[in-house]
This record gives C-alpha cells, sequence and structure tokens, in this order.
C-alpha cells in the first residue's frame, strides 16, 4: 500500500537533455524537474522574455528551473515540501521562486534551516577581518524551499520554479 | 632575498612567471628575482620554462575565470519532496540530477595602449603602436594577429578623446610593411631584436583572464607621400582560435574558432561567441579589434639670412650708405615650423664674401663720432665679442650667458674653443654634436629637456655678426 504512495521523482531536461521517464508504476505521484534557458529576445521593437531549451549556456546566462509535481495516486498528498539547492556553479536570482499556494523559505546553512528573506542573516568579515552579521542577500541563499500549504488531491498537479545565473 | 609579502606566494608567482612571463616582466623584474635572467633560469630549472606549454583544451571543472565558469563544467540540479499520505510521512524522494554543460564563452578584447598618436617621420622604417589583448572567455584559446596599416581614408579613431581621421590632410597616406610581435617579457616595451627575432605572430595559448602585449611594427612611407600633421590609422584584430592549434614562433597551423552552429550538442561543450564589436569587427564573431595611429610629425627647418646697413663712416647709424667702411649687419634665422618634430643641429659654416672684413667687436654703428663714426660705436657686448646667439620660443633655461636670455648670448670671434668663430673667410657656429667639421663647444648644449643641438617645434635661432665693406 505505501508503495503506491510514493512519488516518483523526475528529472525533465527540455530539449536535447535527458529525460527520465517515470517508474513504470501507474499509482505514483510524479515529480518532474526541467531547465530551460532564460533570453531576452526583439520582437517588433520590444524586449520580450522567452524560455528556450537550455542550449548553449555560457557564464552569465540565466536558466529557470521547473519543478512540477502531480499526485497519481488514489488519495490526497499532504504536507509536501518541494526542496531544491541553488546549483554549483550558479546564484539564485533574487525574487524569482514562485509556487502557486505555497510558502517560500530559503536556507543560507547549506539546506539545514530555513526562513524567509527578512530573517536571513549571515556572518561576514569586514575590511578589518572582524566578523559581523549581515543581512542575506540572493546571492547568499544554498536553498530554496516551497511548503505547499494545501493538500494535492488525486489527479492534481502544480509547479515550483525559480531562476539561476550561471557564474 | 627579500622577506616581503609576495615571498608568501613566491612559488605560485614563479610558475606564473615562468608560464606567463611575457606580462610578469615588470612585477617578477623586482628584487626578489634580482632579474628576469635569473627568474628564467629559475624556471629552467624548475622545468617551467614556457615553450609555450599547451594548455589543456578546458580547465578544470568548475574554475572561476575571467569569464565566469569555465567551460565544460556540468551544472546538476536535484529535486527533494518529502510529502504525507493521511498523516503518515513519507520517505523523501530524491530526484535523478539534470545536468547542463557550461559551454565554452569565447570573447577577447583588443585595446590601444597608451592613449595617444606614435610620431613618425617619414622615410622611418620600423614604428611601434601597442595593443594589449586579453582573453576574457572562460577557456584557455589561441589567438591569430592581423595587422593591418591600410585603414581606409576618412576612418577615424579616438585616442584618450582625441579623434584622429586617417590621412586627414593627403589621401593615400598609408603605414607599410605592419607586423604583429608579441612582447617576448625579456625586457618591458619593444625591442627590435627581442620581439622581432622571437617573432611569435600569433599566440598559443592564452589563459582566460591573460593579457599579452602586441606590437604593430610598421614602415612610414616618403616624404612625398606623408607630411606633417597626417595620420595613419592602423588596427590589429585578433581572431580567436582553437587552443594549441597555433605553431609558435611562425604562427601557422591555426584553426579559427567556429561559433557552434544550430542547439545544443548534450554533453560536448559548444562554442558561444560573446565577443563585443571592435573598431575593425562586429559583435559576436569571436574577434576583437582595435586602432591606433601613426602621425607624421618631421622637422621642418628653414634657414634665412638678411644684411642691413647700420652705420656709414660719414652718416652713422642714420641712414647709413652702403659705401666702403659701412657695417652691414648679419642675421642668419634657423627657425623650426611651429607643431614639427625636433631637429637635431650639428653645425653651419657661412664664407665671408672677399669684399668684406669681419667685424671682430660686432659693433652697434650708433654712438660714433668723426671722422668714422662705425670705428668708433661702442661694441654691442665687449670688444672681440663678434657674434651674438639668440633662441626665440624655446624653454631652455635663460639667465646671462645663455642664449634665451633677452640680451642674446654673445661668443668671441677668434678660433678659441668656444662655438663661434671667424677664421680666414670662415664663419664656423657648432650647435651640438656631430657634423664633423666643427669643433669646440657647443652653442645648443644638453640641458634639461633638452639634448644637445635640439631645435623642438616653434623654435628659432638667430646668428648676429657685423662685416665691413671694403
Amino acid at each position: 500500500m505505501r508503495q503506491n504512495h510514493r512519488f516518483a521523482l523526475l528529472l525533465l531536461a527540455a530539449g536535447p537533455l535527458l529525460f527520465n521517464t517515470p517508474a513504470a508504476s501507474a499509482q505514483t505521484v510524479e515529480l518532474v524537474t526541467r531547465v530551460e534557458r532564460v533570453v531576452d529576445v526583439i520582437e517588433k521593437g520590444v524586449k520580450v522574455r522567452k524560455t528556450g531549451p537550455p542550449v548553449k549556456i555560457v557564464p552569465g546566462d540565466e536558466v529557470v528551473y521547473t519543478v512540477a509535481y502531480a499526485n497519481k495516486t488514489a488519495k490526497p498528498a499532504e504536507q509536501i515540501v518541494v526542496t531544491n539547492p541553488v546549483p554549483k556553479h550558479t546564484r539564485y536570482k533574487d525574487g524569482t521562486a514562485a509556487g502557486a499556494g505555497s510558502d517560500i523559505r530559503f536556507s543560507v546553512d547549506g539546506g539545514k534551516t530555513f526562513a524567509t528573506p527578512d530573517k536571513l542573516t549571515v556572518t561576514a568579515a569586514d575590511k578589518s577581518g572582524k566578523a559581523i552579521v549581515r543581512p542575506a542577500t540572493a546571492q547568499d541563499y544554498t536553498h530554496i524551499r516551497w511548503v505547499i500549504k494545501q493538500s494535492v488531491a488525486p489527479g492534481q498537479s502544480g509547479t515550483v520554479t525559480f531562476h539561476a545565473v550561471v557564474l | 632575498m627579500k622577506a616581503s609579502p609576495e615571498r608568501g606566494h613566491a612559488w605560485k608567482h614563479l610558475f606564473d612567471f615562468c608560464i606567463n612571463h611575457e606580462e610578469r616582466t615588470m612585477k617578477y623584474g623586482s628584487r626578489w628575482y634580482r632579474n628576469v635572467l635569473t627568474g628564467m633560469a629559475l624556471c629552467a630549472g624548475l622545468g617551467l620554462i614556457y615553450t609555450p606549454a599547451a594548455l589543456a583544451q578546458f580547465l578544470p571543472s568548475g574554475t572561476t575565470t575571467a569569464g565566469g565558469i569555465s567551460a565544460n563544467t556540468d551544472i546538476s540540479n536535484q529535486a527533494t519532496l518529502n510529502y504525507s499520505i493521511g498523516a503518515t510521512a513519507q520517505p523523501a524522494i530524491t530526484s535523478t540530477a539534470v545536468t547542463f554543460k557550461v559551454d565554452n564563452k569565447v570573447n577577447v578584447v583588443v585595446t590601444e595602449v597608451g592613449g595617444s598618436a606614435t610620431n613618425v617621420a617619414p622615410n622611418a622604417t620600423g614604428q611601434v603602436t601597442t595593443f594589449l589583448l586579453t582573453n576574457t572567455g572562460n577557456s584557455p584559446m589561441d589567438f591569430q594577429l592581423t595587422p593591418n596599416g591600410a585603414i581606409a581614408n576618412g576612418q577615424s579613431v579616438s585616442l584618450s578623446g582625441t579623434p584622429f581621421n586617417d590621412s586627414n590632410i593627403t589621401a593615400g597616406f598609408d603605414a607599410t610593411n605592419c607586423r604583429a610581435f608579441v612582447e617576448s617579457g625579456a625586457t618591458g616595451g619593444f625591442q627590435g631584436a627581442q620581439d622581432v627575432d622571437q617573432a611569435i605572430v600569433n599566440l598559443s595559448p592564452v589563459a582566460p583572464g591573460n593579457s599579452k602585449t602586441v606590437y604593430v611594427v610598421c614602415d612610414i612611407p616618403s616624404a612625398a607621400t606623408a607630411t606633417n600633421g597626417n595620420n595613419a590609422l592602423v588596427s590589429l584584430t585578433a581572431t580567436t582560435a582553437n587552443v594549441n592549434t597555433c605553431v609558435l614562433p611562425a604562427g601557422t597551423g591555426c584553426v579559427a574558432t567556429v561559433a557552434t552552429a544550430g542547439g545544443d550538442t548534450p554533453g560536448v561543450v559548444d562554442v558561444v561567441f560573446a565577443d563585443l564589436a571592435g573598431s575593425d569587427d562586429i559583435a559576436n564573431d569571436g574577434k576583437s579589434s582595435a586602432r591606433d595611429v601613426f602621425q607624421v610629425a618631421a622637422a621642418q627647418i628653414s634657414v634665412s639670412k638678411t644684411a642691413t646697413p647700420i652705420c656709414d663712416p660719414f652718416n652713422g647709424s642714420t641712414a647709413p650708405k652702403s659705401i666702403p667702411g659701412a657695417y652691414v649687419q648679419y642675421e642668419i634665422t634657423i627657425a623650426n615650423a611651429a607643431a614639427a618634430a625636433s631637429a637635431t643641429l650639428t653645425d653651419i659654416t657661412d664664407a665671408l664674401n672677399a669684399n668684406l672684413n669681419f667685424d671682430a667687436d660686432l659693433r652697434t654703428g650708433a654712438g660714433g663720432a668723426a671722422p668714422d663714426r662705425c670705428v668708433s660705436s661702442p661694441p654691442a657686448s665687449a670688444a672681440g665679442a663678434g657674434f651674438r646667439l639668440r633662441c626665440t620660443g624655446t624653454a631652455r633655461a635663460s639667465g646671462a650667458g645663455t642664449c634665451a636670455n633677452a640680451a642674446g648670448q654673445f661668443f668671441t670671434t677668434g678660433s678659441d674653443g668656444d662655438a663661434m668663430s671667424f677664421s680666414g673667410a670662415a664663419i664656423t657656429i657648432r650647435f651640438g654634436t656631430g657634423g664633423g667639421t666643427v669643433t669646440g663647444a657647443q652653442a645648443l648644449p644638453a640641458e634639461a629637456g633638452y639634448t644637445a643641438g635640439e631645435l623642438k617645434g616653434g623654435e628659432a635661432v638667430i646668428i648676429r655678426f657685423n662685416a665691413i665693406i671694403r
């Protein structure tokens, strides 16, 4: 019975990237992650943000990660928490984490603790080498956590996203 | 060995020096290394000497470079999900990683060094302009160097805010025989012998963030096409080539890097051109370029001579006539045109006409008494001082006994070792060194801001002496 309730965590890479097919079980909750490149294109003289396959990504490029979950079990899934580290060699782009019906928290300590941005601080050395505590900025974030506030009914799904910039 | 903060990083510095010594001469020509040769000997001893060493195609994964994270770095992401069913916590699920590869961001910047035009004279060979090439990408790359002295007439460049138009006076003036040389590092600045002998005309390889000094060396056409104020623009274009393809020193074999067309190839490092437009190339073409200027600034010397009667024996200085016994004042003016390059004067000789005698005392011609009003007029300076020298427009030191003195500088008449003499019928004046025909002291000696015999643009020297009509 418990096996039927297991989420299958998928990793979908758009375009040519690997696509992880779900485990061959119809009675699961699916989790799909994908990454796309964010590009600015000029259309009719207006700059438009678009996303596309993560082709030819070089330092400074912005990518958007999308984590999609879908409850394919017969029972509601509750207390869903999605945790995603800010990928190594990237930095989180401030203000980009989103997810309908979720509370978003960040960690600056490698995922040990999570809080809203206004409550996060980091300890750093000032010019004289003295340790000081300062408010955390987006560059300090190591993990992002989405707490889905409502249970997800069978057959229902949702997504959470964030943007990162390649260092 | 000097104890200094440098010493703490001595090995790293030495390694950097050995690998990148082109740009390290000043930094490492410090007391710690004593001199570059010692540094190179250390490199050789360590087997680190730059031959040049080939670099791996990509830096180690995750290396932070001037152009961001190094190419070939995999960026992986993995999400975790926790949930409950019916208030029972389920085991956390960790996704498989989604991964993409950081591609090769090709970026290069060429800049002009110095911020001013290089002044050249017509027919000058081996004239030097200086550029700096920096690999601002995220991988080591080679660079092909293409100098161009034939920038089209009317093209322009701005150096330190000053615009220069190509050949703004004479159309068709271009620098010729332009070649690119990479600073060898043995001695900073362009040394013909060092930098030409090594003749590294292309670069292989240049690590991200590293810079190389490149000289574009050209010849200047003859005065027929290159006149003062003419500008010949030159450019240096660096084209990115695949790392380790250029064979040094000849620079052959370079394989120009090509941006990857179409979509991404999974698991393969694609090439993306991220360069900005240079002076002579467009954005995103894997190239960078900059311009510099050769400006013709030759010396323009003119010599003029005037003869003015200043006294005759009967009328004195009042409306003197050119009769026997009359004094004629000669002035020889040697001028260098404004804004022209400095000239170096050596000497000048002037033969006095057989019908003239030299006035050994440089008399003024005024205030004399009968019967000969000229002979009885007073000397301009003192008896026996037959020459006066004056410098105009000069920054030479002024004061008594100098040419910049408002009253001029006086020289004795005879051949007595000073800069001016009269002997036989010949007047000889020695300005600086060389020349060979005149010996003695120098009328325009070396001093602060001046070399011996130097006559800068806008300056003139005026020599005055008197002759007496027989």
